[in-house]
């Protein structure tokens, strides 16, 4: 229960540090950030319990981090899915907005374009330096080729199509 | 807690996305096949662990890494990047933007977002129009907007 109590403290402070970060100024690169002080805090917590000699054993130690990662990763990925606008999302709040008379669905063929729902993901993988621009052509980085393979491979394995 | 006990939850996760790959391939449904790896995981550390005072954590754990899991599942599904990734994946010499756009563009993703909402019953088609329907995705995206206006100060749709 220790151990619990730990690894869900240490997650509440880095995420309380993450909140006072991004209402003083948004990071440029945010997962970076966040994945920067999360990992910090950490690595803090267990220096911390080390130093005051805490009366853990290693795999409470391991415990403890492997529960703060565990809910890093998940705050990560729910962070990702903030950060882009789920498309079904950005309709359903598209046709709620024009109210109970409803959208013509010329206007609603209008808004959902490349330029609102594709085009931003493509400037997302230059940010993310999942992708390069040269000559006029998007190419992958090694961050990005890996990530791509790693989606391929286990899509294979599910024998799933391409997806999106 | 032993070692062996710490690494409960990531041995339950193996059986979870080992459990989810054998359901797809027997036949299941993504999502049922999702929730059946899930409970084969989750029964798994439940037990191993014990009802002593690693349970909790652990479960804890399990849970997150198991939501984790699904959303990898589910971003390779549905989400943009990836695709556009992997596109760029196949074409290892580039593409230019309109090549990348012809090969995934909004006329991809709009009609089968849309054919979902409204088979559900979240959007009605009427005399020309697009209505709110069923409230729970809605719901679900004022939500996701709430959180962005805490997080980032702004909830504005297409903002990129």
């Amino acid at each position: 229960m220790t151990t619990s109590l730990w690894g869900a403290g240490i997650f509440l402070v880095s995420f309380l540090v993450h909140l006072a970060v991004w209402r003083v100024k948004l990071p440029a690169r945010q997962t970076k950030t966040l994945l920067s002080i999360m990992f910090s805090a950490l690595g803090a917590a267990l220096c911390l319990l080390r130093i005051f000699d805490a009366p853990f054993t290693a795999g409470d130690y391991l415990g403890v981090a492997l529960l703060d990662i565990s809910l890093i990763l998940s705050y990560m990925i729910t962070y990702s899915a903030l950060e882009a606008e789920s498309p079904s999302l950005i309709i359903v709040m598209t046709v709620a907005a024009a109210g109970s008379a409803g959208l013509p669905r010329d206007e609603f063929d209008a808004m959902m374009n490349d330029d609102n729902l594709v085009k931003p993901r493509i400037q997302d993988l230059l940010r993310d330096k999942m992708a390069y621009l040269e000559d006029g052509k998007y190419r992958l980085t090694a961050k990005g080729a890996f990530m791509a393979g790693l989606f391929t491979f286990y899509r294979g394995i599910l024998g799933r199509g391409k997806g999106g | 807690m032993s070692l062996t006990e710490a690494l409960l939850p990531a041995a339950g996760l193996l059986l979870n996305a080992a459990g989810q790959v054998l359901a797809l391939r027997g036949g299941l449904s993504l999502l049922r096949s999702v929730f059946a790896g899930f409970t084969c995981g989750l029964a798994f550390t439940a037990i191993a662990s014990g009802p002593e005072g690693a349970l909790p954590g652990n479960l804890l754990c399990y849970c997150a890494l198991g939501y984790c899991y699904f959303h990898f599942i589910n971003l390779g599904e549905t989400a943009r990047r990836v695709r556009l990734l992997r596109e760029l994946y196949e074409n290892p010499d580039g593409l230019t933007e309109a090549e990348l756009l012809s090969r995934y563009n909004s006329r991809e993703i709009v009609p089968v977002r849309l054919a979902r909402l409204l088979g559900s019953g979240q959007i009605l088609s009427r005399e020309g129009r697009y209505c709110t329907g069923k409230p729970a995705v809605l719901i679900m995206a004022r939500a996701v907007s709430l959180l962005k206006r805490v997080l980032f100060g702004r909830c504005a749709v297409f903002h990129s």
